[in-house]
């Protein structure tokens, strides 16, 4: 009896939590009213580690950058079927990073957000917190286009706060920006978005890291949390110069450091 | 190798604790995989050993030895083609047994009355999970070599997964389709008496043991079965199968690549949550050399006719491309060294990286001194076949 009882009230908190985890994270989820004859399939939601539950190890990627919910429906619409995953993470910082290790050589960058990119397939948007991915199955022009209309509404639900970029790079066209730059926070992002740089912060942690790789040059600029490892790297990369401030031409030619403040450093790579 | 009372009391509370904490705080963050830190948790790898090894043991009759074939034809508008996998299929097992005929081939790794596990990786979705094209081109040629098809199953860790792809028994009449993670028709994963499904589903006398703690919420431990320092196998492993043929998929994880291995060890056991942050590659290896895998998986079959070279192990569908290969191996950590130098290729291809490095494949490194395989490329035979 005692036994049944405490099952009762365990399976009755369970029940309890999922219902409190749910009112806590709100999604500018979109309905019937926003998409007129649209189906919508049943919403999952995942928050924390149970992404692992919907992308399993490709989870990590996620947790790695700042991951603090997500929303993924599918619908059908127009005669298409479009997966719709609203990712939202701890900060707009955070949704660019995830969006710059997962966007590929975009067909188009409509003006939903300053962070957009269009393929045939996919529809990746920063809109705020959000890392938000439209996917459908065909690749086709209709549903393409329909996949604009679905990420506008999605858009026009959260509003038009945007990732300050301009405290890692300055004087750099937005548009640059989103179609070149990468935005790692460790090891896992620096894997998926620039591979080539894994040695560079292979002993640091603590970081996020702007990189915009151009024709010429790539741009490298990290903020610690701490000032200690912002001097560690810089001193890695101007041997045999224990300035703090100011810039260095290091013995390798190809490099160029400069100490941006105590915590944040910039090295510009020239390309072989 | 049971775990005694006290620790699964131990684990409960634990479960029960880290969802309170996690109600009541922001989840943490957790640290990048691959690299793990030098004072890396330590395993129970030391149990395996105490299993003997058989003749089927990894890397099986055929160590080292891996057969790519290739064919353009492979992939008609995005969608792979039943006819030519068959081809591909046929081609690498006659050449990686160096039989005439494809019965025989097949009988070097099964027999009539074996129940016989189909490994497949539905993981990312439709958009990248092991086709339907080569699975059934594999079921195909193991009723042709006298396997009767109530003796296959289908599985891999979560039966909504393997639904949500199309292995369903609509699709598959007559074949077994098992999961270890479930839910009921009303999508619940519990029982009435609060009880998860999946946890009917695992073998307590069979465990991955590993020092760090898996903490879950309400929302993540049906996805889980259970916290704490243990994994337990899936009885579909344990004790449903006799031999298990691996039907990964190929892609990459950041630079690396998860085919073969990383498709056994994470889909046969609980709670992995915990196990990817420090010991991704000791978990891909180490689990794969407790005798449910390393004795049973006889054969390893890579569907490359699609795959993703960035972006994985997700779907990006801008990162999925047709690979048109199929490898074929006893020898899952050889095949997996092979399938790492196709994704590179790519990857090359697209730019996203410069140079190969092998040299991060620190799984297939850890499990080549398991004895699982071979990981050295120069050591390992590959025969490639262009199909036209």
């Amino acid at each position: 009896m005692i036994k049944k009882l405490l099952i009762s009230i365990g399976v009755l908190l369970a029940v309890s939590f999922q219902a409190f985890s749910q009112e806590v994270e709100k999604f500018p989820v979109i309905t019937v009213n926003e998409l007129p004859g649209a189906v919508f399939e049943v919403p999952r939601t995942f928050s924390g580690s149970s992404l692992y539950g919907y992308i399993d190890g490709g989870a990590d990627l996620y947790l790695e950058y700042g991951f603090s919910g997500a929303w993924v429906n599918e619908v059908n619409w127009q005669g298409g079927k479009y997966t719709i995953e609203l990712y939202k993470m701890n900060s707009p910082e955070d949704a660019f990073g995830i969006y710059s290790v997962s966007r590929y050589r975009c067909k188009s960058t409509p003006e939903l957000t300053p962070f957009t990119c269009h393929n045939k397939y996919q529809l990746q948007i920063v809109a705020g917190r959000y890392y938000i991915s439209i996917i459908n199955s065909t690749g086709t022009p209709a549903d393409s286009a329909a996949s604009l209309l679905i990420g506008k509404a999605v858009v026009k639900k959260i509003g038009d706060e945007s990732a300050d970029l301009t405290k890692f790079i300055s004087d750099v066209p937005i548009q640059t920006v989103n179609l070149n730059a990468v935005l790692v926070k460790g090891e896992l992002g620096v894997r998926n978005g620039v591979p080539d740089l894994a040695d560079l912060f292979k002993d640091f942690t603590s970081y996020r890291a702007l990189i915009l790789q151009q024709k010429e040059q790539t741009i490298v600029s990290v903020i610690f949390a701490e000032k200690e490892k912002a001097e560690a790297f810089y001193v890695m990369h101007s041997p045999g110069n224990q300035q703090s401030q100011g810039i260095t031409q290091p013995e390798n030619a190809n490099e160029l450091v400069t100490r941006i403040s105590d915590n944040q450093v910039m090295l510009t790579i020239k390309n072989p | 190798m049971k775990v005694n009372s006290l620790d699964r009391r131990k684990f409960v509370t634990l479960v029960g604790a880290g969802s309170l904490a996690l109600a009541a705080k922001p989840f943490s963050v957790i640290s990048a995989p691959f690299e793990p830190a030098p004072d890396k948790p330590s395993t129970n790898i030391a149990d395996a050993a105490k299993t003997p090894r058989h003749e089927f043991s990894m890397p099986g009759r055929y160590p080292g030895k891996v057969v790519q074939v290739r064919n353009g034809k492979a992939v008609a508008n995005g969608i792979p083609v039943e006819e030519e996998a068959y081809k591909m299929i046929k081609k690498a097992m006659l050449e990686l047994t160096g039989q005439k005929s494809l019965k025989k081939a097949w009988r070097k790794f099964v027999q009539p009355g074996e129940k016989i596990g189909l490994k497949v990786n539905p993981v990312a979705g439709v958009l990248l999970s092991t086709s339907h094209a080569v699975t059934k081109s594999v079921i195909k040629q193991l009723i042709e070599s006298g396997i009767k098809k109530e003796d296959i199953v289908i599985w891999d860790r979560r039966a909504m997964d393997l639904k949500d792809v199309g292995y369903t028994s609509e699709n598959y009449p007559g074949i077994k389709i098992s999961g270890t993670e479930m839910q009921d028709e009303q999508g619940a994963f519990y029982d009435k008496e609060g009880k998860l499904y999946g946890e009917n589903n695992i073998d307590k006398e069979w465990y991955y043991w590993a020092d760090v703690e898996g903490e879950y919420d309400s929302e993540t431990i049906p996805y889980m079965i259970n916290g704490g320092k243990y994994s337990y196998f899936t009885k579909i492993v344990t004790r449903d199968l006799d031999k298990i043929i691996n039907i990964p998929i190929l892609k990459n994880a950041g630079n690396s690549v998860t085919n073969a291995m990383k498709n056994l060890a994470y889909g046969a056991i609980t709670n992995t949550g915990r196990l990817h942050a420090q010991l991704w590659n000791d978990t891909c290896a180490e689990v794969c050399a407790f005798s449910p895998l390393r004795d049973k998986v006889v054969l390893n079959i890579c569907d490359g006719l699609r795959g993703c070279f960035n972006g994985g192990p997700g779907a990006n569908p801008q990162f999925i491309c047709d690979f048109n290969v199929i490898l074929a191996s006893s020898d899952p950590v050889a095949m997996d060294r092979i399938g790492y130098d196709i994704i590179v290729e790519k990857r090359i291809a697209e730019g996203i990286q410069k140079a190969s490095t092998p040299e991060i494949l620190k799984f297939l490194k850890m499990s080549s001194e398991l004895g699982l395989g071979v990981s050295d490329k120069k050591l390992i035979e590959l025969k490639v076949i262009d199909l036209v």
